[in-house]
């Protein structure tokens, strides 16, 4: 039997707890990426992971959306122990979140249309799947570009595209990888916009990877990692915080 | 190669003989033409993984002569090992299966095999090192140049396939060539069976053969079934980043595995369509008539060809689990 989210979309809480994910290097050498991390997302909440490269920015979303496993510590979101799933039911946990790239991650043979509809082709779901890419095309503003392959496409249509994909579960949180990190300043902006309008309308929880003050100045929160430890955990919505000099300092 | 004479009539057995050489004369070549396919795609396979490397040589001032001359050593080197191994085997295999092959005959492997790999690597050798350097060092997104709609998995899988023609078209020729083999070999066994076994000439006769062409047709489907897993497994790799896409959005295993299993199933229903139907027009051509179990034999080749391409999808299919996930969805 088929798990299909709930398509009327809340945004999802998120808690980790004492969170460790180790990787061995070629070396031999061991990359600690999550050093007991434990953090609160509160449903509908933005939050900007950032942190120099290797910092665990990705490692962490990757274990929140259950594409990696963690080696201890337990992570929830909603009422879903994620950190005990396995097979199908891990499966199904993807579906309930969205996953947006820093390069896209497109299927290079398949229109803008069906590269919305890729996520739910071995499903029956209770929708259209033709209207529902089409409203979501829309949606991210690629009327009309149903019929486009990725490579007929610029940077910022592909990462819309990856976008109405990520929704097309309507999931109650969206996991956002350096989003913007392929793109120039200006179709970033735009991307995050876009972003923006997303968590508004629907009420998604978002959890941002990135390098960029820009972007993460203009989230609810921001969360500073480094060696895979928490350093700063900031409220930004008071909008007093340099955001610049606090990434910049390695402090808060 | 029906034999009508009646058996008074003089040179009986040479003609036997004769029809018989040539039909194992056929198969071997076919079993070359094989692993020629296989020399053509893993040197394709080869070049592609090693675009950047092969770039940045160019770039930096190697000549397409050097870079040409550079992949066919490879090649070469690849071919003579193979031939080394194929000595080492064709020896004592003969003496199992009762077939005694000298050292001196079965060192013949070695020359034959690296001509036949430089051979079949020359083409693929010559476009890379013709191929735009800055091109190859700056990758362009590998996409389709048609848009294909896909509501299924089995539609995703037919895609997969379109995508990358060449190596598809070596997958279902490499399967097609042992499942044609088998076709034929079946078709003109029972022919042969009507005429001539029976009767003490033909059980000599037939018992001298049937055991090299039976061992020549089971090699080439061997090879066709791994030419098949080998051509999944290239795919498998070069799409590893939509695989690990297609899994973080939510494909259950089973899901992932079917559509490996379906690419297989493709190719196997091609080659296997594809072989019987030529082998069967080859056996009428051959026999010089159409007996009623030749459809029968066509159609089992074929299935086994499905069956067998489909099998060949298991190791690909299982490779897919120790696919790093995380790692592909975060490399820039």
């Amino acid at each position: 039997m088929t798990s299909t989210p709930d398509l009327t979309t809340t945004g999802s809480t998120v808690l980790l707890d004492g969170v460790v994910k180790r990787y061995v290097l070629d070396e031999g050498t061991e990359l600690v990426a999550a050093d007991g991390v434990s953090l609160a997302v509160e449903a509908g909440g933005l939050v900007a992971l950032t942190g120099p490269s290797g910092s665990g920015k990705s490692t962490l979303l990757h274990l929140v959306g259950g594409v990696d496993g963690a080696d201890a510590g337990t992570i929830t979101v909603d009422d879903r122990k994620v950190t005990a799933l396995r097979g199908d039911a891990l499966a199904a946990h993807r579906r309930h979140v969205g996953f947006v790239f820093q390069r896209f991650n497109l299927l290079g043979a398949l229109t803008a249309r069906d590269n919305v509809l890729a996520p739910v082709v071995p499903f029956k779901v209770p929708f259209d799947k033709a209207a529902r890419a089409g409203e979501l095309l829309a949606a991210v503003g690629l009327a009309g570009r149903e019929g486009s392959l990725p490579s007929r496409m610029s940077g910022g249509q592909q990462q819309r595209v990856a976008i109405a994909r990520a929704l097309i579960w309507s999931p109650g949180l969206l996991l956002a990888d350096e989003p913007t990190g392929n793109l120039d300043s200006r179709t970033g902006a735009d991307i995050l916009d876009l972003l923006l309008a997303l968590r508004s309308e629907r009420g998604t929880t978002i959890l941002l990877a990135t390098h960029d003050p820009v972007v993460a100045a203009r989230c609810d929160r921001l969360v500073r990692l480094q060696d895979g430890r928490i350093t700063d955990d900031v409220d930004l919505r008071p909008g007093d915080v340099d955001v610049a000099a606090l990434l910049a300092g390695g402090g808060s | 190669m029906t034999l009508r004479e009646g058996w008074i009539k003089k040179g009986v057995a040479t003609a036997i003989l004769t029809a018989v050489d040539r039909k194992s004369f056929v198969l071997f070549l076919l079993v070359l033409l094989v692993c020629a396919l296989f020399c053509v795609n893993a040197t394709s396979a080869a070049v592609r993984t090693r675009c950047s490397e092969l770039g940045v040589l160019a770039c930096v001032g190697w000549p397409r002569r050097t870079l040409f001359t550079y992949l066919l050593i490879e090649v070469g080197t690849v071919g003579a090992l193979a031939g080394l191994a194929g000595t080492a085997v064709a020896v004592p295999a003969g003496a199992l299966l009762d077939l005694p092959v000298s050292g001196a005959r079965a060192a013949l492997a070695v020359p034959a095999a690296t001509l036949l790999a430089l051979v079949a690597g020359a083409v693929p050798a010559a476009r890379a090192a013709r191929s735009d350097p800055l091109e190859a060092v700056r990758p362009a997104v590998r996409s389709s140049r048609s848009a294909h709609a896909v509501r299924s998995i089995r539609g995703l899988a037919a895609i997969n396939l379109l995508r990358v023609p060449g190596r598809t078209a070596l997958g279902i020729l490499s399967l097609g060539v042992g499942v044609f083999a088998l076709t034929l070999l079946l078709a003109v066994a029972i022919a042969f069976r009507g005429a001539v076994v029976g009767t003490v000439l033909g059980d000599a006769v037939a018992v001298q053969v049937r055991t090299a062409d039976y061992v020549a047709v089971g090699a080439t489907l061997v090879l066709g079934c791994l030419a098949v897993a080998d051509v999944l497994y290239l795919n498998l790799r070069d799409r590893s980043a939509e695989i690990a896409t297609l899994r973080a959005t939510g494909w259950p295993e089973r899901h992932l595995t079917r559509l490996i299993a379906l690419e297989g199933a493709g190719l196997g229903l091609a080659g296997g369509v594809g072989g019987a139907a030529l082998g069967l027009g080859a056996g009428v051509w051959f026999i010089g008539e159409l007996t009623t179990a030749m459809p029968l034999i066509a159609v089992g080749a074929a299935a086994l060809g499905v069956l067998i391409a489909t099998l060949a999808s298991i190791a690909p299919a299982a490779g897919l689990r120790r696919l790093p996930t995380a790692t592909l969805l975060a490399e820039e």
